[in-house]
């Protein structure tokens, strides 16, 4: 660590390169360094308690190890991992870490081994980005027993902009970022460019925003540096709200000083200087190192007065979120971070001419400022060359749900459905038949099968009736019903309303209210048509984007699943078999192996047989004159009594359980 | 301000630049039902019944007038198409449901043709969160007794806690601007309520006729005001006018037939 005394305002490029051989040196030390994934993905597989019985095993046994935490490493599926780097070696990645393992890991490494049946991925060679250079790692030894990253599929289609240093640094080190290529940007910027010149970079590099509604980034700020006033803002919105999407909570926790240089250059192109990031208040994690970055930057001078002495000053203030998924909606955070109601207004005045406090504002979302600096260093023909003919660049994705490999992907736009879910999420869970995947959170859409060669960028997912939102991926599988999904996302969006316009307020209630009726059998043919009705008044006619895309889970599923809301109105029957009400537990008595154990875990106890060997067995056994031992009783289900948990289902050894 | 020129329903029409278009079709004679927009307040865009259908180039959208600001030459407004009778009907429909008591909601519904609507009625009470009084008493009056509180389906206009309110000076504002009646300004036995939010105020008798004219809050926040020119206040409107009609009479009668033709003129 570099004591607080030796810190001095950074002024020239210099002094910039100063610190970032001191970052080098912190990155890869001249002695073994192991690195623990501490993002809140890996403290919830328990990595914290991990990373205190690593430290507490070096102290004990005095290992010369340097112990060091980073983020979101990507592959959340196997947290807690943990990275190994021994001077002149492979860096070696290892999943699902216990305590036990990492004891074996340690007795591995003293002894010079690898672990190479536990070992994920191996890495001879970190990419720097901004250099568009490599760090040699194997020098002098590769782990060939261990797969490289370019191999190991989840990995391999990757490319990583947004996230070009999370799990590879300290978040809470300013001094490795910098070594990672940090802070050039802005001192490029700042230096060498006119503001102008910035957002022409930014326009041509086709950025696009990576919220959800992809708009050009370049033409937002021309925007509002045109805006005539004195004081303008740039905010970064961090209020991830999708259920099931987390990538900004990621480059928060993972790399949040690319967000403050991402901001600092932006409110140099537009003329602001200050600026706010919005927190979502279930990111405590993300707030903490976002703060620890801005006063590191700040005893750097590289956020604050007159930066690199160029006279440009901006600073960066830190707020944390009510705790509502409106407020993600760009005028409705205005108004919180305002200390008013999150509640969006009509935006025909756009909030690049008034936003907050009725100032030009130019906001825009964690990822994209995160790309900015990689652009301005870069240059946009960099950007144009990766993605697709309308978005450029890379987009991250949280691949989550029915698929082998969950976690965070950061790739080129325009790689397939398939190449996504299949490559690098492996496939389906067991190997099921895939059935949809819903993309762009809550106010996405289901995407059917016969899509799943579809190129993903911002204008072919709209074109399928879903949209790229924040990047959210949720993959299901043919044990879904989609009656079931659409009033999932129904009841969070009905909730998470404002409740400001009618529409959006009652007609989302109403909507749920008619999904809830299909799902439990209850509604007549009429209920499908007022459905729709209400689905296209929402959609047309609600205040905010919340409202305008609140329908999107109930059309794309009728646009690709209409049978299954049919077969639920018209032949009272759940085809995926996940409606209660619509299905029924019995067990094959043929089937039955009366071994009891569905009896044993029914929560009401509603089924009764007795234990013992099947009848049809014992009848078998008896005619070859073996010996019949006790009979039992082949279980049955109280239909009555079942609650249709599916608890029996899923316990039956044999089978037995059918559901229908 | 620059003058923007727009048709409505086929009608060349001229306005202001960033007029409301709601303003700018009710000031030239259009009908567009509406109840979330009250002259004296800032539009707010909840009731959604005051849609509009417009086509600029190769756009053409369904869109709330209330909040629109005209800014570009040469929109063509629709007032009346089949398309902006169905949402508008839908919503009513939406309203119908949420409010059945309210007269005024089953009225415009009538009026839009929804006699009977699909959806079961909540039955809950005559409020459509139209944000008329919430508006009225934080930003007119500046009082800032009620607010919205709760979220999607849980929202609703309410006094802190919900009991009755300590800043509330009962001047009825909200009762006012109200446009379903579901806030009533109660009086009786000198005494008056803000009805559903259960603020109870002393009423101050006239001078002159003794009857309740104004609450003591209301009387002190205004003095407060007006300070020195707070003399203006005492006396009800009713007795003000009479004994100014009464003073008016004795200035004409002494008027001299001279005095009299120059006055006139």
């Amino acid at each position: 660590m570099i004591k607080t005394s030796q810190i001095h305002p950074i002024k020239t490029l210099p002094e910039l390169e100063d610190v970032a051989r001191i970052g080098l040196r912190h990155l890869y030390p001249e002695r073994v360094k192991l690195k623990v994934g501490l993002g809140t993905c890996g403290l919830a597989a328990g990595a914290s308690d991990l990373y205190r019985h690593l430290s507490k095993l070096v102290k004990e046994q005095d290992l010369d190890i340097e112990l060091s935490r980073t983020a979101c490493i990507g592959l959340c599926q196997r947290e807690p991992l943990v990275e190994v780097q021994v001077p002149g070696h492979s860096r070696v990645l290892y999943g699902d870490m216990t305590a036990d393992r990492a004891e074996e890991l340690l007795e591995a490494l003293s002894a010079g081994r690898v672990i190479a049946d536990s070992a994920i991925a191996r890495a001879d060679a970190d990419l720097d980005l901004i250099a568009d250079s490599s760090h040699l790692l194997a020098s002098e030894h590769v782990e060939e027993e261990v797969p490289p990253f370019s191999q190991c599929p989840f990995y391999s289609s990757q490319l990583r902009i947004a996230m070009r240093n999370c799990g590879i640094i300290d978040p809470d080190s300013i001094g490795e970022y910098i070594a990672r290529g940090g802070y050039r940007a802005l001192h490029k910027a700042l230096t060498s460019y006119k503001p102008d010149e910035i957002i022409d970079i930014i326009g041509k590099s086709g950025l696009r925003g990576r919220g959800g509604g992809g708009f050009p980034t370049g033409r937002k700020w021309a925007t509002c540096r045109k805006a005539p006033a004195e004081v303008k803002y740039v905010i970064c919105n961090a209020d991830e709200g999708d259920p099931g999407a987390y990538m900004d909570r990621s480059v928060l926790e993972g790399d949040p000083h690319s967000v403050l240089e991402g901001l600092a250059i932006g409110a140099y192109a537009i003329g602001a200087a200050q600026a706010y990031i919005y927190v979502r208040a279930e990111y405590p994690l993300a707030r903490q190192k976002i703060r620890t970055a801005i006063e590191q930057a700040e005893q750097y001078g590289l956020i604050g007065e007159n930066i690199f002495g160029t006279g440009f000053s901006v600073r960066i203030g830190v707020v944390r979120g009510g705790g509502a998924f409106v407020c993600g909606e760009s005028t409705a955070l205005m108004a919180s971070l305002e200390g008013r109601v999150g509640e969006p207004r009509a935006k025909h005045i756009h909030t690049v001419e008034s936003g907050l406090w009725e100032k030009p504002t130019t906001l825009n979302n964690v990822e994209t400022w995160a790309n900015v600096p990689v652009i301005i260093e870069r240059g946009a023909d960099w950007l144009t060359s990766i993605g697709s003919e309308g978005s450029k660049g890379t987009k991250v994705f949280s691949l989550v749900g029915k698929v082998k490999n969950t976690g965070l992907v950061e790739v080129p736009m325009g790689i397939t459905l398939r190449e996504i879910i299949y490559d690098i999420g492996g496939g389906i869970l067991d190997d099921k038949e895939f059935k949809a995947v819903q993309t762009g959170g809550p106010s996405g859409g289901c995407i059917p099968a016969e899509y799943l060669d579809m190129p993903v960028d911002f204008d072919e997912l709209t074109k399928v009736g879903s949209m790229m939102g924040s990047g959210g991926m949720i993959v299901m599988d043919e044990e879904t019903c989609m009656v079931d999904v659409a009033r999932y996302f129904l009841d969070f969006l009905r909730d998470e309303s404002c409740g400001k316009c009618t529409p959006c307020r009652e007609g989302n209630e109403r909507m749920f209210q008619i999904l809830e009726k299909i799902c439990n059998g209850k509604a007549a043919p009429s209920d499908l048509e007022l459905l729709e009705d209400l689905a296209d008044v929402v959609k047309t006619t609600s205040l905010c984007q919340l409202g305008k895309t609140a329908p999107n889970p109930v059309l794309s599923t009728l646009r690709y699943f209409r049978y299954e809301y049919e077969a639920h109105i018209r032949d009272k029957r759940c085809p995926a078999g996940v409606c209660r009400a619509l299905i029924t537990f019995s067990i094959d008595p043929e089937l039955c192996i009366c071994c009891g154990r569905c009896a044993k875990e029914c929560p009401v106890e509603c089924i009764s047989g007795k234990k013992g060997k099947p009848p049809a067995k014992a009848r078998k056994d008896a005619k070859a004159g073996k010996k019949k031992g006790k009979v039992g009783e082949p279980f049955k289900i109280d239909q009555e009594a079942c609650i249709k948990c599916g608890t029996c289902h899923d316990v039956c050894p044999a089978d037995a359980v059918k559901r229908a | 301000m620059p003058t923007i020129n727009l048709t409505i329903d086929g009608n060349p029409v001229s306005c202001e630049k960033d007029t409301m278009l709601l303003e700018v079709a009710l000031a030239n004679g259009y009908d567009i039902p509406h109840l979330c927009y009250h002259h004296a307040e800032a539009p707010y865009g909840a009731c959604r019944l005051c849609l509009v259908e417009i086509t600029q180039g190769r756009w053409n959208w369904v869109e709330a007038s209330c909040t629109y600001p005209v800014r570009d030459e040469g929109i063509e407004v629709k007032t009346n198409s089949e398309k902006v009778r169905r949402y508008r009907r839908l919503n009513a429909e939406l309203l119908l449901a949420r409010c059945p008591a309210s007269e005024v909601v089953r009225e415009l519904a009538r009026s839009l043709g929804v006699e009977e609507g699909r959806l079961p009625p909540d039955g809950k009470d005559k409020c459509i969160l139209c944000g008329l009084c919430v508006g009225v008493c934080n930003e007119l009056v500046g009082v800032g007794a009620i607010s919205f509180v709760g979220r999607g389906p849980a929202r609703r206009v309410a006094v802190p806690f919900d009991e009755p309110s300590e800043v509330c000076i009962g001047c009825g504002a909200c009762a006012e601007v109200c446009p379903t009646g579901h806030i009533v300004a109660r009086e009786a036995e000198g005494q008056r309520e803000i009805v559903p939010f259960r603020t109870m105020h002393r009423l101050v008798p006239c001078p002159e006729c003794g009857r309740g004219y104004v609450t003591e809050k209301q009387l002190e926040f205004l003095k407060a005001r007006l300070g020195p020119k707070s003399d203006v206040l005492t006396g009800c409107a009713l007795c003000k006018g009479r004994t100014r009609a009464a003073e008016l009479k004795r200035v004409y009668e002494s008027l001299t037939p001279e005095e009299e033709v120059m006055d006139v003129s």
